[in-house]
């Protein structure tokens, strides 16, 4: 079953974890859609709609996982655990995500290349075998990129801000990694997460002191 | 060279330069203050119309037209510093 990881005292705790996320992936895509309001620009279109896949995501993983560790109903951890559908249907989401993050955020305005890197991101993971380690593999690479772009803007803008996103990527790169090892402990899962919480609460931090420098030019 | 200017960042100059001019500005202003051309600043100034962040006016003395800030779009101005954090962070 690929959907619980790690010990099993953690089960519920990861689980809620994702809702964590949700209340993050929504700020910040209600953010960019506010930008989008503004100025009309697809960029931040795209942006919105790839952090509202995310959100889309950790709400099935959420609710999947506690569906299953709660053991409501025998039906559904049967469909659940049949195939790994919630985990399939998660890693669907996520990486439509990552490749619209990944499309937007590298600005890849060719039409060829955005459908190649949305139809390799999807045939890699979810149309394989061992789609755990193709997922945090596939992850690990878009993550990568995305982290070493992100420290570019850090370097360009040399502000605050750009390098909270830059440390958030970071940490979320280097979970992937612990993500892989958990095949030779399940510890490293815990790791993984934790670092994982961690770069979305950075991010959550860097939307705090955004909204909070906001209302302060508003108040002045 | 100076940098290419976003969008968001277009916006802001056209609509600080008309607020800044205590809420009406003539054309020929805005053109110098927008710091952009005469066709993209009617095309930006036609968008702004559109989405109710600037109007069209006409002064009753002179009986020149002049283009005025709504409420909106001195929301915009209050909202820009946060989006433009925002966008800035991500590296748009």
């Amino acid at each position: 079953m690929v959907l619980l990881n790690g010990p099993y005292w953690f089960m519920s705790l990861d689980s809620l974890f994702n809702l964590v996320y949700v209340l993050i992936t929504l700020l910040i895509g209600g953010l960019s859609y506010k930008a989008y309001k503004l100025t009309e620009e697809r960029k931040y279109k795209y942006f919105a709609v790839a952090f509202g896949l995310m959100s889309i995501a950790f709400f099935v993983y959420f609710t999947s996982t506690i569906l299953l560790t709660t053991h409501i109903s025998s039906n559904v951890t049967s469909i659940l655990t049949g195939f790994d559908y919630a985990f399939l249907v998660y890693v669907f989401f996520t990486m439509m995500a990552y490749a619209l993050l990944f499309i937007t955020t590298l600005k890849i305005e060719d039409h060829k290349i955005r459908t190649l890197i949305l139809t390799l991101m999807f045939t890699l993971t979810v149309v394989a075998y061992q789609y755990y380690l193709k997922f945090h593999i596939a992850m690990f690479a878009v993550l990568f990129l995305l982290t070493y772009n992100f420290y570019d803007n850090y370097l360009e803008k040399k502000n605050f801000n750009a390098k909270l996103v830059f440390i958030s990527f970071f940490l979320l790169t280097c979970a992937q990694l612990f993500y892989l090892a958990e095949i030779y402990n399940g510890l490293f899962y815990v790791v993984a997460v934790i670092m994982q919480l961690v770069g979305f609460l950075v991010l959550f931090y860097m939307l705090l002191r955004i909204l909070n420098n906001g209302r302060e030019k508003r108040k002045a | 060279m100076g940098e290419r200017r976003e969008k968001l960042d277009i916006i802001k100059d056209i609509l600080e330069a008309i607020r800044d001019k205590g809420g009406s500005i003539k054309p020929t202003h805005l053109l110098y203050k927008s710091n952009l051309s005469h066709d993209s600043m009617k095309k930006y100034v036609s968008e702004l119309m559109e989405k109710e962040m600037v109007l069209e006016n006409e002064d009753q003395k002179t009986k020149e037209k002049k283009y005025g800030i709504t409420d909106k779009g001195l929301k915009f101005l209050s909202d820009y510093k946060q989006i433009k954090e925002f966008t800035d962070s991500f590296g748009f």
